[in-house]
């Protein structure tokens, strides 16, 4: 391991990157609504918690950055957002009917997790990054697990939590293989992702206004016959 | 009640506890999170005791598992072995049940969460150090589990396959973060 | 120059469109800057296709053969599409007034100004921004018309095309590191084209080709034909539903337009 003068901190991250992936894993399996959106915010502070010991360790003012700017949206922001924009009926649900229950998906979901320490495995034998060995699978495994959850229930506030955990996924690969990102890209995600809930959080107002119900995996009236 | 449908992830995790540190020996496996003590940290060792904590309440019947003073027949598969005793019968199968709950947590404190201040040797002075300091860690240990309980509330019948299944998961998750050499 | 026109001017259209100005005149405001784009266009895709590719703002926005190809496609689109809009959304939009209408071409002007930034754009993260930014101005252009079928697709178009566009984020972090690793700094179309030969690990180009193409899938899917075809479709539908809604004697009116 070419983290060597780090021991402290690589052992810390992996631990922050365990966990990471355990909130993944729950925001998949997750009945409720809201003890989704709860998963969702933890991930995001173990998110900026990786990206501070990244920072202190390489030395790097733009993962503080990044850091902050995650705190700032995906933690304090984006539930005030959905609160605001979904009506608080929605988060008293708990989803009833799945596409596949939950120890199904469960099963899946160690299984993308295996594909992407699979996947990720010739990029971190072609160069060799310090942290990659831990934020990189992660960060996979934590995109994969996002697209599954968006496939895989049937309310609408758990698909939009599934696309910012795939964006939460791509960020904590991204600060250990990119750790001076460039600065537009840091402000385009920090002010994309308030934007993109903002729109998801609207059209499901307009949504259950219309339709009476928030079950958006129900909906199946365009279809190729 | 479900004590019997843990069985296969009360098999699967102490595997995993004995795949993760390479022995199946508790000695072996608790110096391996004592001495390189970035070991602590590592995922597979955080995942393990996510795990084997939910195990310790479905084994025991625990809230959110079971609840051990609830009086509802269905749920009461397991305790219908107890109401055919009293007396002292009743007192030895209470024990028993005691003592594999004692035997489960030691495990879980001295070889996963809190694998120090154990006795080094045979000899008599170190061992007699070493009793307060488990039953000191058996108390906290105690104190969060009323916490646990008192803050959940009993799962309904068919949710309880998907705690097991999520211990299941969190072990599978462990040995391949382990295999990965993280 | 034209490169800046064509992102200027739906820009001006759209702000006309939402002033009091637009009350009356959105349409034909919004048809005449998609002619004056098309026309931009088509002229530079011969410049590109004379010389290579056409360069402004000091390679900020480039646009070279394909780009060109893309832009023509986008304006064609964008200006049939006005074309139209014109009738069918005074139509549909009469009852309300005419504050809808104006959004309408207020977010349709903004959303062909993105789409016509993402082949001119060189900077691999701002073309991203832009990609985001066409989903997000679209969403509400799809469930315009606020019946169930509007909002289903409205919420899957949103979905899918988010989700493409999240997955190609990782693709272009790692092209990044990739291009970062094999020690170049502007993080341009241009400039990973002209250093394309020196060795970057196949896995890079794999990896990020796989994550850009799952997005492109769904962008493309979605994109081209969008204005024509959840329109389109959504009338066929109509013709077919209220067939379907008439089954309990056989359809013997010939006005229905199904197939029996």
């Amino acid at each position: 391991m070419n983290s060597a003068p780090y021991p402290i901190i690589f052992a810390l991250d992996a631990l922050t990157g365990a966990l990471f992936l355990l909130t993944a894993i729950g925001v998949v399996g997750t009945r409720q609504v809201l003890a989704s959106l709860q998963l969702f915010v933890v991930q995001s502070l173990l998110l900026a918690l990786s990206a501070v010991l990244l920072g202190i360790a390489l030395g790097s003012v733009h993962l503080l950055a990044v850091a902050a700017i995650t705190i700032a949206t995906k933690t304090l922001l984006i539930p005030r957002l959905l609160r605001r924009t979904v009506s608080s009926e929605v988060y008293r649900t708990r989803e009833v009917e799945r596409v596949l229950n939950i120890p199904s998906s469960l099963l899946v979901a160690a299984a993308l997790v295996v594909v992407a320490y699979v996947v990720a495995n010739p990029l971190l034998r072609a160069v060799a990054v310090p942290f990659a060995e831990i934020n990189l699978p992660l960060g996979l495994a934590a995109m994969f697990l996002g697209v599954f959850t968006v496939a895989v229930r049937r309310e609408a506030v758990p698909q939009l939590l599934g696309l910012l955990a795939i964006e939460n996924g791509v960020f904590f690969a991204g600060v250990a293989i990119v750790p001076s990102l460039p600065v537009i890209a840091e402000l385009a995600a920090a002010v994309d992702v308030p934007v993109i809930t903002l729109v998801v959080g609207l059209l499901t107002r307009q949504i259950h206004k219309r339709l009476g119900t928030t079950a958006v995996g129900h909906l199946a009236a365009l279809r190729e016959h | 009640m479900v004590g019997f449908l843990a069985e296969p992830v009360f098999i699967v995790v102490f595997l995993t506890v004995s795949f993760v540190a390479g022995s199946t020996i508790p000695y072996i496996v608790q110096t391996r999170w004592v001495t390189p003590i970035s070991n602590f940290f590592e995922p597979s060792h955080v995942l393990l005791m996510i795990a084997f904590l939910m195990l310790i309440l479905a084994e025991d019947g625990r809230l959110p598992v079971d609840s051990p003073s609830g009086q509802f027949e269905l749920a009461m598969i397991d305790r219908s072995r107890l109401l055919e005793y009293s007396g002292r019968g009743a007192a030895v199968m209470k024990w028993a049940g005691a003592m594999k709950f004692l035997v489960l947590i030691c495990i879980f404190l001295n070889v996963l969460v809190t694998p120090w201040g154990l006795a080094k040797g045979m000899g008599l002075g170190e061992v007699l150090l070493a009793v307060p300091l488990v039953l000191l860690k058996v108390f906290g240990f105690v104190l969060i589990l009323v916490y646990i309980e008192s803050s959940l509330a009993k799962l309904r019948l068919f949710r309880i396959t998907e705690f097991l299944g999520a211990a299941f998961v969190i072990c599978v998750v462990a040995m391949i973060t382990r295999l990965s050499e993280i | 120059m034209e490169l800046a026109a064509i992102l200027v001017i739906p820009a001006i259209a759209s702000g006309l469109s939402l002033s009091p100005l637009g009350r009356r005149f959105a349409a034909p405001i919004t048809l005449g800057a998609s002619a004056i784009v098309l026309v931009l266009a088509v002229a530079v895709a011969e410049y590109a296709a004379q010389t290579g590719r056409v360069e402004a703002f000091g390679q900020g926005l480039t646009c070279d053969g394909l780009g060109a190809l893309v832009l023509l496609l986008v304006s064609v689109v964008g200006f049939t599409a006005a074309l139209f809009s014109w009738g069918y959304i005074r139509h549909r939009t009469e009852q309300g007034g005419g504050r809808r209408e104006q959004h309408y071409y207020g977010l349709y002007n903004l959303f062909v100004m993105s789409m016509l930034a993402t082949p001119v754009l060189a900077n691999v993260a701002l073309m991203w921004i832009a990609v985001e930014l066409t989903t997000l101005l679209s969403a509400f252009l799809v469930g315009f018309e606020d019946t169930a079928e509007a909002l289903e697709a409205a919420w899957k178009y949103v979905v899918l095309t988010t989700l493409g566009a999240v997955l190609a984020l990782l693709g272009f972090l790692i092209l990044y590191w990739g291009s970062r690793v094999a020690g170049y700094e502007p993080f341009t179309w241009v400039g990973l084209v002209e250093r394309r030969r020196k060795c970057l690990p196949p896995c890079y180009g794999r990896l990020s080709c796989w994550s850009s193409w799952v997005s492109a899938r769904r962008w493309g899917s979605f994109r081209c034909t969008h204005g024509c075809r959840t329109r389109i479709a959504r009338r066929r539908r109509r013709f077919v539903r209220s067939c379907r809604v008439s089954r309990p004697r056989p359809c013997s009116t010939s006005s229905c337009g199904c197939s029996r």
